[in-house]
């Protein structure tokens, strides 16, 4: 009768760790699945990215911080589609799987968290990455013109500070003949 | 391999976000522009991970050093203490001590999978890449492309006029300056 009742319990305690493995392990596969960066990891690093360039840019108080705030949305940019290139482009990637797949269900936004099994880095279609690469030469000529520009303003007002220059009119700012003046020249 | 590509995922998304972060609340412009750089150097590492290795090389060298450096030499040119754009403190700890077996540290770390696995056995997919990468883009952007090209011709020819403007500028008022002085001079 003990032997009963012991081999009883040790089986219905082996059946709740079992239980309990299982539930951890789809836990864990539910957390792992949400981990794993996709699509939607790259596409909100390159939110924030750009979510704190646009701060820059609002916030900046010199006109070289205001530059740096609009390549960090361009960057943030073509983050977005150099992560949408490898993730949609891709012939094994899960979107196009699970748009290929018959059952709705799958076709969720909250399915592009899954993980890519097979990225072995052919691409059907690079046209993100071209965007990317324009976007990036842009980028540069517009850095390269803005801080020749930002040069240009200083050397006319010795000032870069955006509270200072907040008028069109050059007449409003303080110009050469009145920089030599005050200097005694 | 997966869990390693996630690992470095969160890693470079840990450096973007804090370097961005730490660009925002800095003060100094110096600063602000070595943060900007780590930043596109993440962005660098993203594109390596995301499989596109040309566009991390080209980040790497057009962002991460050649704007850089130009925004860095901007700042140089620019400096003053009293415009809040940048501070280069002369008054610096000597950092050297610490700088030196950091660096050599980061080099091993570098230096080891080649150390262990050579550098014949690494595979580079970026051939196929490239090729592909190349064709989308002279065939399907060509337009684009162009008009980058042209873009930058034009910023070029820009920039350059407004340097020569004020270069003669600047002479032409030397010339008109040197007079005065030696009057006063003589006087």
């Amino acid at each position: 009768m003990f032997e009963l009742l012991l081999n009883t319990a040790q089986n219905q305690t082996q059946e709740v760790i079992q239980d309990l493995n299982t539930v951890q392990n789809t836990e864990l596969t539910s957390i792992w699945s949400i981990l794993e960066p996709g699509l939607c990891h790259y596409l909100i690093l390159g939110l924030i990215i750009f979510i704190i360039g646009l701060i820059i840019v609002i916030l900046g108080k010199n006109l070289i911080k205001i530059l740096i705030g609009f390549e960090f949305m361009l960057n943030s940019v073509c983050i977005n589609f150099v992560a949408a290139n490898t993730f949609l482009t891709n012939e094994n990637s899960p979107l196009r799987l699970m748009n290929s797949a018959t059952d709705p269900v799958q076709n969720t936004i909250a399915n592009s968290f899954a993980p890519v099994q097979n990225l072995n880095f052919t691409f059907s279609a690079p046209e993100g990455q071209a965007a990317a690469l324009i976007i990036t030469a842009i980028g540069a000529i517009n850095a390269a013109a803005v801080l020749g520009l930002i040069c240009a303003v200083f050397f006319k007002f010795k000032n870069i500070k955006t509270s200072s220059l907040n008028s069109l009119k050059s007449a409003d700012c303080p110009s050469d003949r009145d920089l030599e003046n005050e200097s005694g020249l | 391999m997966n869990t390693i590509n996630a690992v470095i995922f969160y890693i470079l998304g840990a450096i973007c976000v804090f370097s961005a972060v730490f660009c925002l609340f800095q003060k100094e412009t110096f600063n602000s522009v070595i943060s900007a750089m780590v930043l596109f150097f993440g962005i660098s590492g993203i594109y390596f991970l995301l499989g596109v290795p040309y566009l991390g090389a080209v980040q790497i060298l057009l962002w991460g050093v050649g704007i850089g450096i130009l925004m860095l030499f901007s700042v140089m040119m620019i400096n003053k203490k009293d415009e809040g754009t940048s501070v280069l403190r002369a008054e610096k700890p000597d950092l050297k001590a610490i700088a030196a077996p950091v660096a050599g540290v980061l080099f091993a770390i570098i230096l080891i999978p080649f150390i262990l696995y050579g550098f014949k056995d690494l595979e580079t997919p970026t051939e196929h890449t490239i090729e592909g990468f190349a064709s989308i883009l002279y065939k399907n952007n060509a337009f684009s492309f162009e008009l980058a090209g042209i873009l930058l011709f034009v910023s070029i020819i820009g920039i350059c006029t407004v340097i020569i403007k004020k270069r003669n500028k600047a002479k032409n008022s030397v010339a008109l300056k040197m007079p005065e002085n030696k009057e006063k001079g003589a006087n």
